[in-house]
């Protein structure tokens, strides 16, 4: 007994020793700093994880940046909006506008030593053309290849893609979106083991490097510089994305010198304002970040039918103080939302205020027969909600999300249910994950469409062409969460995107958003814009996106050096 | 005529006995300074919770009352959250749920306990062995997984959450109350009782249960202190309905906010402080009652 | 003797097991929905989701699905897990010893100081350090080990600086030394240490007081004090080693407690655990995870509470002569 005793004493002596030791040698500073000189690896914070390295079945934003390695024929220049070829050499449309003759770049190696050639191309485009109609083939892009009628194979470096009718934005989608895959590699499986391949080790073209395998279970992504890269190469020698569970924890590491980049919150932004060694800076290029309402007549889903009526979609649209949500929620870095094409969008974006107005939301809910009243019991507070004639409340449950990046869904939620209460609708919160949302969307799902409304939000790029097509009829169980459905803006959607000329295609987006705003199925909440920081004392050569965007891009890793001490 | 006087007698004596009992419960109860304490503090408590709420209004959806994340100051005596609002009124309010489902919880499962720990001990052979059986397998589970997946499953708003805390928590009672009912039953009254036929039922209601109710009764006021820890760990794990009132919600608020990092202790220390002195005046209380009751801790 | 109370402890765990087995069946096949959405992630290939369901046995009927759900079980199959897509033995495998590590240190550090202080007060019972430690450690019990971590966690790491305030080792650590990595870890553990050893050491300082008082009505520690033996000696030599005994049953069943305490601590400091992975899984849905982490916990109780009643076998002589 006694040598237990004494043996724990130990342990925790040793314990206390350990402690001491390193509470005194170390104090604020990291052991981050003992890294070897001459190796300079960029820490970049990020708040989700990303699920996989297979370009064919990626999903979230998260997992671009698992695919640096992958790149695309093209790429919009960030500082010039400009496309400028990465894979391909140069490309010509022919007169009808139908034929993209792509040159390719010659001696491009992927890592492994291969050569890349127009068979990589032509693999890649055809796994997913040749499967557009087997519903077993879960290929995410999908919808941005089916404008390709065929593609054929013109050389060793060069391919033909024809299209049905011409396109607008060919260069943007599919030819900047879709990353070529290795054929050597790829080619040998089954439509099945595509989808189902975790691609743990990935072989791509690009200036970076994945540093062991990936694994989604880890918590960092270590990307080094690829020395036999044909462009470019990166000024740093790598790059290591950090996953933090929450902002707050990311906020100390980068306060702590352990990460050089992230986007903070406001709140985070305004105390970081003061440090010497931070810059932080307006990425004014916004995200939409919407309330989605379920219009779903599917008989399994449990939604509340009343959001079917058009004046009740409205009504939740006009009771909103979008502006105070941007003043208090973003602190003011972003625009109150109006159409579902943001402002990043240019010229494409319709322009409008949005109307704030309790009494018209009041009108609207009388007109469509919702004039008595009900007392409910809401989280344990009496709500008096709205019913028409026929007994329906308007009672809705809100899908909350609890990841990260959701901070702002979560704080404008209360806000929204307080608005919502005061023109006689009741709003009951249901927290759950991005992936579990996403099953409750997923058309096979058992649960499929338990939900009245959500908030969640898109990244579109600068061409609207991606951020129309998530509400057309043919992306229901795609990437359309609200099952709406309405052919007339579905003809609107395919017909912008073969209008080549811009002013013609400009009154085509701008009337589809006309009618997104009247049948409101998205309520776009707010263009939310970020604030991004980075460690000035370390690096320097950030470059924004379009001049005021986001400064986590290609470009930046690429031009990023150490600061000349 | 003579009769009935008889039994109004008989009623009047039982009646002054439990006076009695009552009587020197109470003078020893009261005697006993960490009881008295405890008892101030629990009234002291449903006075908060159930004459606050009307006095001081508040609402978890009042966003942006008061300035964001501002330190105590006149306006607002506990500081703000990071939407600006009343901290000091989601306190009061946060009393009345925390009681509500500490008692509601604590009732279910001292019911469930008392229930199975009378039949394993009364009846006892084969049942009472697999009653047994079952209640270590139901001990030995570890608790907050156990509540963590049953929410998950069921859904999070309060009234689960009561039933799954009070669902998990019945263990300690059941072989409490067994262990009891196994003395009583071998008492000489308990025998003639069964000689003249009482049924099983009729014993366990008229004769075991008053006796087990003092054990049953401490037990009580310990399983709602514990429940209302589990609620509060339960919430600030984020399972809770962020539109109730609670003090567990008060702290998943402050911690998912970053509180901590900026060092905004008023979001979170109230909220703790009252957590811990509400507990602990269930405890001193239960802790009073079972050493009065438990003869066998007495003097220690 | 011996071999009877070795059997019977095994046979109760055994039963234990199953209860734990069967409770956990109950919950994710016959709770809500349809069970095999709990197995089989929906919008997966149908061939690949029927290849699933039928090595899970989803096709038999019901009590069949039992018999094969408790032989994968106990073979340690619960699954491939939905957001990692690799076996949940593996994923939590990857976690198991971070919690280990944190339980271990904050184990020894409750038990240490519950000794200690068990100690001191049963010494001087019924004087002012035994009502003042006696009210500490219900106290300590009154405190939720998250909101005493978030406490410790501004004083030390925000207000003091000297500690980390979150994870394991310092993000984005690279070609260090293995003492740099040894030394970054342990500055990491000092805090979650403390909050989760605070969170059992309450308990473990009123069984020491007890089990100690207990001891001191046996004869053999009146004989010794009639021998004239002093104070501190015969604590030391006669009362500590036998009070030692109830000590070694509360530390095994505190194991429960621990890992209750250790979600909550390892939340607080996003310490990269078990229970952190069990909160994912939660929020998550990943149902094959979830399950995974929930029977490994149970299954770790059980098996820490046989230890317990083993090493009582061989300390407790009464035991072994029942």
């Amino acid at each position: 007994m006694k040598k237990i005793f004494s043996l724990l004493l130990i342990l925790i002596l040793m314990l206390s020793l350990t402690a001491c030791g390193t509470s005194n040698t170390d104090g604020g500073s990291t052991p981050a700093a003992e890294t070897p000189a001459e190796k300079h690896i960029v820490n970049l914070g990020i708040t989700a994880f990303p699920t996989n390295t297979n370009p064919f079945t990626q999903t979230m934003q998260a997992d671009h940046n698992a695919l640096r390695m992958y790149e695309s024929l093209v790429q919009q220049d960030a500082a010039t909006l400009e496309f400028k070829g990465v894979l391909a050499d140069s490309w010509s449309v022919s007169d009808d506008g139908l034929g993209w003759t792509i040159k390719l770049k010659e001696g491009v190696k992927w890592h492994d030593g291969e050569t890349f050639d127009a068979d990589d191309v032509m693999f890649t485009y055809s796994a997913i053309l040749d499967n557009l109609e087997n519903e077993n083939a879960g290929f995410s892009r999908k919808s941005d290849v089916k404008s390709i009628e065929k593609i054929e194979k013109k050389g060793d470096y060069e391919v033909l893609f024809t299209t049905k009718t011409p396109v607008a934005n060919f260069l943007d989608t599919p030819l900047q979106v879709i990353y070529i895959v290795p054929e050597h590699i790829f080619g040998k499986m089954s439509v099945a083991e595509l989808i189902e391949f975790t691609n743990s080790n990935p072989i791509g073209t690009s200036p970076w490097k994945l540093v062991g395998e990936f694994n989604a279970q880890n918590t960092e992504l270590e990307f080094e510089r690829n020395e036999d890269y044909y462009g470019t190469k990166p000024n740093v020698d790598g790059l290591l994305f950090i996953l933090f569970e929450n902002s707050d924890t990311m906020y100390q590491a980068f306060k702590a010198g352990s990460i050089d980049m992230f986007s903070p919150s406001g709140t985070q932004a305004e105390e970081l304002a003061t440090d010497a060694n931070v810059e932080v800076i307006k990425n004014l290029q916004p995200k939409l970040t919407e309330i989605g309402v379920n219009s779903s007549d599917d008989p399994r889903s449990t939604v509340n039918k009343s959001l079917k009526i058009k004046e009740v979609r409205q009504a939740i649209n006009l009771a909103l103080d979008k502006q105070k949500l941007i003043d208090d929620v973003l602190k003011g870095v972003g625009y109150a939302g109006t159409t579902i094409v943001p402002t990043s969008a240019g010229k494409w974006h319709l322009e409008g205020e949005h109307e704030y107005s309790p009494e018209k939301a009041i009108a609207l809910l009388e007109k469509a027969g919702f004039t008595d009243f009900e007392t409910v019991q809401i989280s344990g507070r009496d709500v008096k909600v709205r019913k028409n004639a026929a007994g329906d409340t308007l009672v809705f449950r809100l899908a909350l999300l609890t990841d990260g990046y959701a901070w702002h869904y979560r704080d404008s939620a209360l806000y929204i249910v307080k608005w919502l209460e005061e023109v006689g609708i009741g709003l009951e919160l249901q927290s759950m994950d991005g992936s579990a949302l996403g099953d409750l969307m997923d058309l096979e799902s058992d649960s499929f469409c338990d939900y009245d409304l959500y908030i969640w939000g898109w990244t579109p790029g600068y061409d609207p062409g991606f951020i129309l097509t998530v509400l057309t009829t043919d992306q229901i169980g795609g990437r359309q969460e609200v099952m709406y459905s309405n052919p007339e803006y579905d003809a609107l959607v395919d017909l912008q995107i073969t209008q080549v000329n811009v002013d013609e295609r400009l009154k085509t987006v701008h009337k589809a958003q006309e009618i997104i705003l009247e049948d409101a199925p998205y309520i776009p909440l707010y263009y939310q814009g970020a604030y991004d920081a980075f460690r000035k004392d370390k690096y320097e050569g950030f470059i924004q996106f379009a001049g005021d965007g986001t400064i986590f891009n290609n470009e930046t890793y690429i031009n990023i050096k150490p600061v000349a001490k | 005529m003579e009769k009935l006087n008889h039994k109004k007698q008989i009623k009047r004596d039982k009646f002054e006995v439990r006076m009695r009992n009552f009587k020197r419960f109470a003078k020893s109860f009261f005697g006993n300074r960490i009881g008295t304490i405890g008892f101030i503090m629990v009234v002291l408590f449903f006075v908060i919770a159930f004459v606050g709420p009307k006095v001081y209004p508040y609402s978890t959806i009042d966003v942006g009352k008061g300035p964001m994340m501002a330190p105590p100051s006149a306006a607002f005596i506990f500081g703000t959250d990071h939407l600006g609002r009343d901290l000091f009124g989601a306190i009061i309010h946060g009393t009345k749920t925390s009681l509500i489902v500490g008692f509601s919880a604590a009732f279910i499962s001292i019911s469930i306990g008392t229930i199975i720990g009378l039949i394993a001990g009364f009846i006892g052979g084969r049942l009472d062995s697999l009653l047994m059986r079952f209640t270590d397998g139901m001990m030995v589970l570890p608790k907050l997984p156990l509540i963590m997946v049953l929410s998950a499953l069921l859904g999070t708003n309060i009234r689960n959450i009561i039933l799954v805390i009070g669902f998990t928590g019945w263990t300690g009672t059941a072989r409490l109350v067994r262990s009891q009912a196994l003395s009583i039953r071998e008492r000489p009254y308990i025998e003639r009782a069964k000689s003249i036929g009482a049924g099983s039922f009729y014993i366990m209601y008229k004769h075991i249960l008053p006796n087990v109710f003092p054990v049953i009764f401490a037990n009580t006021i310990l399983a709602t202190a514990s429940a209302i820890l589990a609620e509060a760990s339960l919430s600030f794990l984020g399972l809770g309905d962020p539109l109730s009132v609670s003090w567990g919600q008060v702290l998943n608020g402050a911690f998912v906010n970053g509180a901590v990092s900026i060092g905004a202790w008023w979001y979170f220390v109230p909220a703790g402080v009252a957590i811990i002195l509400l507990v602990l005046s269930f405890t001193f209380v239960g802790y009073s009652f079972d050493e009065i009751l438990n003869p066998k801790l007495r003097g220690r | 003797m011996n071999s009877r109370y070795f059997a019977k402890k095994i046979f109760q765990s055994i039963i234990t097991i199953l209860i734990v087995l069967t409770i956990s069946f109950i919950l994710f096949r016959v709770m809500p929905g349809d069970p095999t959405s709990m197995f089989v992630k929906s919008g997966i290939d149908p061939e690949v989701a029927a290849q699933i369901k039928a090595s899970y046995g989803l096709n038999l009927p019901i009590y069949q699905q039992y018999f094969v759900y408790i032989k994968n079980a106990l073979m340690g199959d619960f699954g491939t897990s939905f957001s990692f897509k690799k076996p949940v033995m593996e994923v939590i495998g990857n976690r198991l010893p971070n919690t280990l590590l944190l339980a271990l240190c904050a184990q020894t550090l409750a038990i240490a100081f519950g000794i200690l202080f068990g100690t001191v007060a049963a010494a001087h019972r019924g004087k002012k350090i035994d009502v003042g430690l006696l009210g500490i450690a219900l106290l300590i019990y009154a405190i939720p080990a998250f909101w005493f971590g978030m406490v410790l966690l501004v004083i030390f790491g925000v207000k003091l600086g000297w500690v980390p305030l979150f994870g394991m080792m310092t993000p984005g650590l690279r070609n260090v030394s293995t003492f740099t990595y040894i030394k970054d870890v342990a500055h990491h553990l000092i805090i979650p240490t403390v909050t989760l050893g605070l969170a059992i050491f309450g308990s473990y300082v009123m069984i020491m007081r007890s089990s100690l008082l207990d001891v001191f009505t046996e004869d053999y520690i009146n004989t010794a004090r009639a021998k004239g033996f002093s104070r501190k000696y015969i604590i030391r030599k006669h009362a500590l080693p036998n009070a030692m005994l109830p000590m070694v049953t509360v530390i095994a069943t505190s194991i429960g407690f621990i890992v209750a305490g250790a979600i909550q601590t390892e939340t607080v400091f996003t310490w990269p655990g078990v229970g952190t992975l069990l909160l994912k899984a939660l929020t998550t849905r990943d149902y094959p995870l979830l399950q995974g982490s929930f029977l490994i916990t149970s299954f770790a109780v059980v098996a820490a509470n046989f230890i317990a009643d083993i090493i009582y076998m061989y300390i407790d002589p009464r035991i072994r002569y029942e």
